[in-house]
């Protein structure tokens, strides 16, 4: 064993870091680097984390070494969270050398996501399949696969702009409202709630509804109450949007 | 019964697996098992339809889905989000917010109070389902553990005392 503790520690914080900024829950980052620790001989670690921050302080007789990880931005990629989650039970079974591990850690990070044909046509047949799933008929399913391309189209001019998570959300359902609205009133389609509810679908805090109870029963209260905050944010933000979208609608057109 | 039963869940099997595409799931295998997770979600929404309220039938159905991913996890070597949160996504309250924000903008205060507390119940009968199928197959999974402790135990004591 050539590795010092600062090397054994700076692996499990990135191991840790990657889970977190891939969508992981709590609990499983706390776990994660507990094992990775204890499988490299590292006992009784201290291990807070929350979605924006882990803080881990290995304590060593003479001097403690503590390392933060700020975690400014998280988004779900389940394929790279479940290939780190295979990592760590590797790595706590076999205990590799700890360049390999950060190797490995560095090549699932490099990993490319759907290119963004796919990404725009999954978001496409999302809201498709939604409208159809909120009983819309085949007419309004296709206006809401137009709404949904508009979605992947605004989220991405968003990102790229770097503004935060409400105005993109509202905007990106505001400009879904404007094309179900306009299309119904063109008559190509009949029912324009099941259009944009099946569009918004992608947009809807799904996860985080999920995770919230898990997340406060596992003990992470803080972390429950952050999801919570940000469900009722996006929620708030979806609805804002198209209320926006309606009333400028009956405002200047007189009536939907 | 074809209508009613079978095509919402065809649609809820499907839109789940496009879904994959925005979360990034690649492994075919895995997107093909959640998203029959959703349209199994969807099926237990329906047919407990008889007998329970709408908040019921998604604690039901949430209940169902995390069961399901629980067993895929243990199977698939994968963590049980990923089936987890593919598979509650057709019970996500997206026409709740919608109409709730309906009824606001039209000022028809009583639907709005109606709707927005049955959104809020919804998705609170869904991370409460959730968590008590992972609860339930937690400790599921620890007597499990316990009880094949025990039987390497007897297996030991059973080979001592046969001189082996």
């Amino acid at each position: 064993m050539s590795a010092t503790k600062e090397q054994i520690l700076k692996a499990a914080c990135k191991l840790g870091r990657n889970i977190l900024e891939n969508g992981g829950e709590i609990y499983r980052v706390e776990e994660t680097i507990n094992f990775f620790l204890e499988a490299y001989g590292i006992f009784d670690a201290q291990i807070f984390a929350i979605p924006a921050t882990i803080i881990v302080t290995i304590d060593e007789k003479e001097k403690p070494i503590t390392q933060v990880e700020r975690v400014k931005s998280s988004s779900l990629n389940l394929d790279k969270l479940s290939k780190f989650n295979d990592l760590s039970r590797r790595a706590c079974r076999n205990t590799p050398d700890i360049e390999s591990v950060l190797q490995e850690i560095e090549d699932i990070r490099s990993e490319q996501p759907y290119s963004f044909f796919i990404s725009l046509m999954a978001y496409g047949f999302t809201a498709f399949f939604f409208c159809l799933f909120w009983k819309g008929d085949l007419r309004d399913s296709l206006v809401a696969f137009v709404c949904g391309l508009s979605t992947k189209y605004v989220l991405e001019f968003m990102s790229k702009s770097k503004t935060n998570i409400f105005f993109s959300n509202a905007l990106s359902s505001m400009v879904i409202a404007y094309i179900a609205i306009f299309c119904v009133n063109l008559g190509f389609a009949h029912h324009y709630d099941k259009i944009i509810i099946g569009a918004i679908m992608s947009l809807v805090p799904g996860v985080a509804i999920t995770n919230i109870m898990r997340d406060i029963i596992a003990g992470d209260i803080i972390t429950g109450t952050t999801k919570l905050a940000e469900v009722l944010l996006i929620a708030l933000a979806i609805a804002v949007g198209i209320a926006l979208a309606m009333s400028t609608v009956i405002f200047f057109g007189g009536g939907l | 019964m074809f209508k009613d039963l079978f095509l919402p869940c065809l649609w809820a099997f499907l839109s789940s697996l496009v879904f994959c595409g925005i979360f990034n799931v690649k492994d075919k295998k895995i997107i093909l098992i959640s998203a029959f997770g959703g349209g199994l979600g969807w099926f237990a929404y329906l047919i407990s339809a008889p007998f329970a309220s709408v908040v019921m039938q998604n604690f039901i159905a949430a209940i169902t889905v995390a069961l399901f991913s629980e067993f895929m996890s243990r199977i698939f070597k994968t963590p049980s989000t990923v089936f987890l949160v593919i598979g509650v996504l057709p019970m996500v309250p997206g026409g709740g917010i919608y109409y709730t924000m309906e009824y606001g903008v039209q000022g028809n205060t009583q639907m709005f109070i109606e709707k927005f507390i049955e959104t809020i119940s919804v998705a609170g009968a869904i991370a409460v389902g959730v968590s008590v199928a992972s609860a339930i197959f937690r400790m599921y999974s620890y007597f499990q553990t316990q009880q094949f402790k025990n039987r390497e135990n007897m297996v030991i004591r059973y080979d001592r005392h046969n001189n082996k």
